[in-house]
């Protein structure tokens, strides 16, 4: 073949038609199976779940700044090891419940498990939540614990060691 | 749910004589080999070569664009569970991909997908098929070409542009339009008939 045949076939033949990005993409997830169908009722499916997403996010946005829009009245500090440290911010109660924010830094993250807040003022002590921190050991929670109990004496147990005090408030 | 993960067999005695190297050097035919051992880059690299082309012939079989959509996946889900039985003594892998894509689109209308039914679109589609392997290769090869070279092609002969216009498009001298095209179409050349031997 020679360019003069090249040339012939390249005006004979004309442009390719340019595939979607979309069929590119599902293409190339081919080697990584499953095949995804382009059906339509497959795209509806998604769609729905899509709005369904957004919608349980902007329902929980709301929810949050709810509850996370707390005005604290007192804050109780926890530390352990060097640089390792939680604020726990306490708002004002509201019925049966206080707002309480819990700030962690440096707490490092452990593989599976989660740590545990515990009250040490009641008797016997009481859990007030669960958490996990993430790669930088750092969380931000917020959670309502009774407004009976005692929030002056705080801890930071490793799951499933109650006694076993990673953080402690400052007394 | 029922894992779809694609299961590959195993490669056929032809492929012991693949040579490893870089999918973006290698010929058509060693692309498919390379996918038969399971190279994702080579299946990456044969879908920039000729997913264009392959879209291109299930649209003008089927005429709907959803349609060419499906049938383009599964040809190229075929491409990836079946590439070991491509046997370059039988055929280019140009061949072989036209006749993956051709089943695909066929399989689709007996599927009884509604609306769809084997079709060519109009007269000037129609030349086009007329060697649709030969159009499948060449879309394949303009793919390899430097950008600088297909560019120049592209504008020149799907846009009928001079070698003026295309100097004056793209800012460049004349001369080196004319370089560019020269050493595109012989480059191009050597690339189809790589393909086709």
């Amino acid at each position: 073949m020679n360019p003069d045949d090249v040339e012939e076939l390249l005006r004979r033949t004309g442009r390719p038609l340019p595939p979607p990005t979309r069929l590119r993409r599902a293409v190339l997830r081919v080697p990584k199976g499953p095949v995804l169908s382009r059906h339509p009722r497959v795209w509806r499916i998604r769609i729905a779940a899509a709005a369904a997403a957004v919608l349980l996010a902007a329902t929980s946005a709301v929810v949050m700044q709810q509850v996370t829009s707390f005005h604290a009245v007192a804050a109780v500090t926890l530390r352990g090891a060097p640089g390792t440290q939680a604020v726990a911010e306490v708002g004002q109660p509201n019925g049966p419940n206080r707002p309480v924010r819990l700030v962690v830094q440096h707490l490092k993250p452990g593989a599976e498990s989660y740590y545990e807040l515990w009250s040490l003022a009641e008797q016997p002590p009481m859990m007030l939540t669960t958490f996990m921190t993430d790669t930088s050991g750092s969380c931000t929670l917020t959670f309502s614990m009774p407004a009976s109990a005692s929030w002056r004496d705080l801890a930071v147990t490793p799951e499933g060691e109650s006694s076993s005090y990673l953080l402690r408030s400052d007394r | 749910m029922k894992d779809e993960r694609l299961v590959r067999g195993q490669a056929p005695a032809h492929l012991d004589k693949v040579t490893e190297g870089s999918p973006a050097e290698a010929a058509d035919s060693e692309l498919l080999q390379q996918i038969a051992m399971g190279s994702e880059e080579a299946f990456r690299m044969l879908w920039d070569r000729f997913g264009a082309g392959v879209y291109t012939v299930c649209r003008r079989r089927l005429g709907d664009a959803g349609a060419a959509e499906d049938a383009t996946q599964e040809a190229f889900t075929s491409v990836w569970r079946r590439a070991g039985t491509f046997d370059p003594a039988r055929g280019s892998a140009a061949a072989w991909l036209y006749a993956v894509a051709r089943n695909a689109a066929a399989q689709l209308v007996r599927r009884g997908k509604a609306g769809v039914s084997l079709t060519v679109l109009d007269e000037q589609t129609a030349d086009a098929e007329n060697d649709p392997v030969l159009g499948l290769t060449l879309h394949a090869a303009l793919t390899r070409l430097p950008a600088a070279e297909r560019e120049v092609l592209e504008l020149a002969y799907f846009e009928d542009m001079t070698q003026t216009q295309i100097a004056a498009r793209l800012r460049l001298p004349l001369g080196t339009v004319k370089t560019r095209t020269r050493s595109g179409l012989h480059r191009l050349a050597r690339y189809l008939e790589d393909s086709l031997e």
